[in-house]
C-alpha cells in the first residue's frame, strides 16, 4: 500500500549512506585529540579512541551509563516506518554493548513550511512505538527546521560495568557470527529507482525494524565480551574496527554471509550505492580480498547497513549454543561468517575476505 | 539508437553505474564505448568499478562533463 507521502522523494542518499567518509572523519578526530583520552578518568570505560559503538561511563560498582546518538534522512517511503527504523538504529549501539535502553530524546529536523506537519507526527509515532518496544522511555527532544527531514535519537542505556561488551576483545580461535543479513543499502537504493520487488523491499524494512534488544540479552546470557553492530561503515568496516581494536586478523568467508533477498541481483546490476565505494577506501589498505573473490560479494560486504545485525566474536565452544538461542529468538539468519586468527606481523592485513 | 554513447548525465546515483555495467554486458554496445557523466562522485565510482574489474578506460574532461572511453574486456564484468 503506497503511503500518502513518499519520503524517499526528498533524498538522493539516506540512512547510514549519509555518513561522512570514515577515513576523513578519523583523521579529523585524531587531529582534535588533545590527549584527553590518554588522561581519561578511570570512570570512562569506553571513549572515542576505540571507535566503539557508544560512550560508557561508570557510575558505581553496579552501573555504567551508555550514551549514543544517531540520526539521518529518510531511507524508506512511509513516515511511520522511517521513525521506527531510525529509532531502532539509534538504540542499536546500546544493545551492541550489552546494555538496556533507559531514556531516549528525539532529534528532529523537519521543513515545517514545505511538508505537512502530519508527516512529522507519523515519524515521531514510529519512533515512540519503537522506543517503547525497546523497553525505554521517550522523554523529550529537539526540533529544528531543515530540509530534507532527518530523524533519530539521543539514547541513554545502562549496563553492569563488568559486563560491558566492546569491540576490542576478539581473540585468536574465536568465530565471527552475524545476526542479520546484509544488503540494506542496495535494497534502499534499488527501491528509489524502482528496481526492487515489493516482497524484497518489505523484508528489508522488517529486518531494519528488528531490534537488537534480545540479541543483547542473549549475548549476556552467553558471557560474550566482544561485539559490535553493523551499520554505515558496512560489514567490512565494522569488522576492520574490531580487528584493529583487538589486534587480530579476521577472515570472512563471503559465501557464508547472509544476504537480504534481492540484494545480490541489485549489486550485479550495478545498483551499488556510493557509500560502498567510500567504505572501500576506508578498509582497503588494511584488507586483503583473495584472488577470485566475486566482485559482487566484495561490494555487498562494503554495502552500508542501517540498523544492521550484531557482529559477535565468540569462542568455538560457545558458538553453537549462542547461534541456537539467537535463531530461536527470531534472528533466523544468524550465521557464522568467519574466524579470528593471530596477527603475526605489522604488515599483515587486519581483514581477509575469501 | 546510438549504442556508442551512454549519457549518464543528470541521472541520480547509482543509475550511472547501472548504465555502465549494462553497457559492458550488452552485445549491441560496441567494444569501445563512451560514458558521459557530469559529477565527480559517480565518475570516480564508475572508474573504480572498471579498475577493480580489469577494464581499460580513459577519462577526459570536457567542459563541466567527463567523457570516459571504455574498452570492453573479453569477459563478463
Amino acid at each position: 500500500m503506497k503511503p500518502s507521502y513518499d519520503l524517499l522523494t526528498t533524498v538522493e542518499q539516506g540512512g547510514c549512506s549519509a555518513k561522512l567518509p570514515p577515513n576523513v572523519l578519523e583523521k579529523l578526530l585524531q587531529e582534535l585529540s588533545t590527549g584527553m583520552e590518554k588522561a581519561a578518568p578511570a570512570n570512562l570505560l569506553v571513549g572515542a579512541d576505540t571507535r566503539d559503538d557508544a560512550a560508557v561511563w561508570k557510575i558505581n560498582d553496579d552501573a555504567a551509563i551508555i550514551q549514543t546518538t544517531d540520526f539521518f534522512p529518510p531511507i524508506c517511503s512511509d513516515p511511520y516506518e522511517f521513525g521506527q527504523i531510525a529509532a531502532a538504529n539509534a538504540m542499536s549501539d546500546v544493545f551492541a554493548m550489552g546494555g538496556k535502553v533507559v531514556l531516549a530524546l528525539n532529534l528532529v529536523m523537519f521543513p515545517a513550511n514545505k511538508m505537512d506537519i502530519s508527516i512529522l507526527k507519523e515519524i515521531l509515532r514510529g519512533g515512540t512505538d519503537k522506543v517503547e518496544e525497546a523497553g525505554g522511555i521517550l522523554a523529550g527532544g529537539h526540533t529544528i527546521d531543515d530540509f530534507p527531514p532527518k530523524y533519530g535519537l539521543a539514547v541513554t542505556g545502562i549496563v553492569h560495568p563488568d559486563l560491558v561488551i566492546t569491540n576490542t576483545r576478539a581473540v585468536e580461535g574465536d568465530v565471527l557470527m552475524l545476526t542479520k543479513p546484509i544488503g540494506m543499502g542496495a535494497i534502499v537504493a534499488g527501491q528509489r529507482i524502482e528496481e526492487v520487488s515489493e516482497d524484497h523491499y518489505r523484508k528489508a524494512l522488517e529486518c531494519m525494524k528488528h531490534l537488537n534488544r534480545e540479541g543483547a540479552e542473549i549475548m549476556q546470557k552467553h558471557n560474550i565480551c566482544c561485539a559490535t553492530d553493523v551499520t554505515g561503515f558496512s560489514l567490512l568496516g565494522h569488522t576492520m574496527e574490531m580487528a584493529e581494536g583487538s589486534g587480530v586478523t579476521i577472515t570472512i568467508t563471503a559465501s557464508r554471509v547472509p544476504l537480504l533477498e534481492g540484494a545480490y541481483e541489485l549489486i550485479d546490476m550495478g545498483c551499488i550505492p556510493g557509500a560502498a565505494f567510500r567504505n572501500l577506501k576506508y578498509v582497503e589498505e588494511k584488507t586483503v580480498f583473495k584472488e577470485g573473490l566475486d566482485y559482487n560479494f566484495r561490494m555487498l560486504l562494503l554495502d552500508a547497513q542501517t540498523s544492521g545485525g550484531l557482529l559477535i566474536s565468540c569462542n568455538q565452544q560457545a558458538a553453537e549454543g549462542l547461534a541456537a538461542d539467537l535463531k530461536s529468538s527470531g534472528y533466523t539468519d544468524t550465521a557464522v561468517i568467519g574466524q579470528v586468527s593471530k596477527r603475526e606481523n605489522d604488515s599483515d592485513p587486519f581483514v581477509i575476505v575469501e | 539508437m546510438n549504442y556508442n554513447i551512454i549519457d549518464a548525465r543528470g541521472h541520480a546515483c547509482p543509475k550511472p553505474l547501472i548504465m555502465t555495467r549494462k553497457a559492458l554486458r550488452d552485445s549491441n554496445v560496441p567494444d569501445e564505448f563512451v560514458v558521459l557523466i557530469d559529477r565527480e562522485n559517480p565518475k570516480e565510482n564508475i572508474e573504480r568499478l572498471l579498475r577493480d574489474n580489469g577494464v581499460t578506460y580513459r577519462t577526459v574532461k570536457e567542459g563541466n562533463d567527463y567523457r570516459i572511453t571504455v574498452i570492453k574486456p573479453g569477459k563478463t564484468v
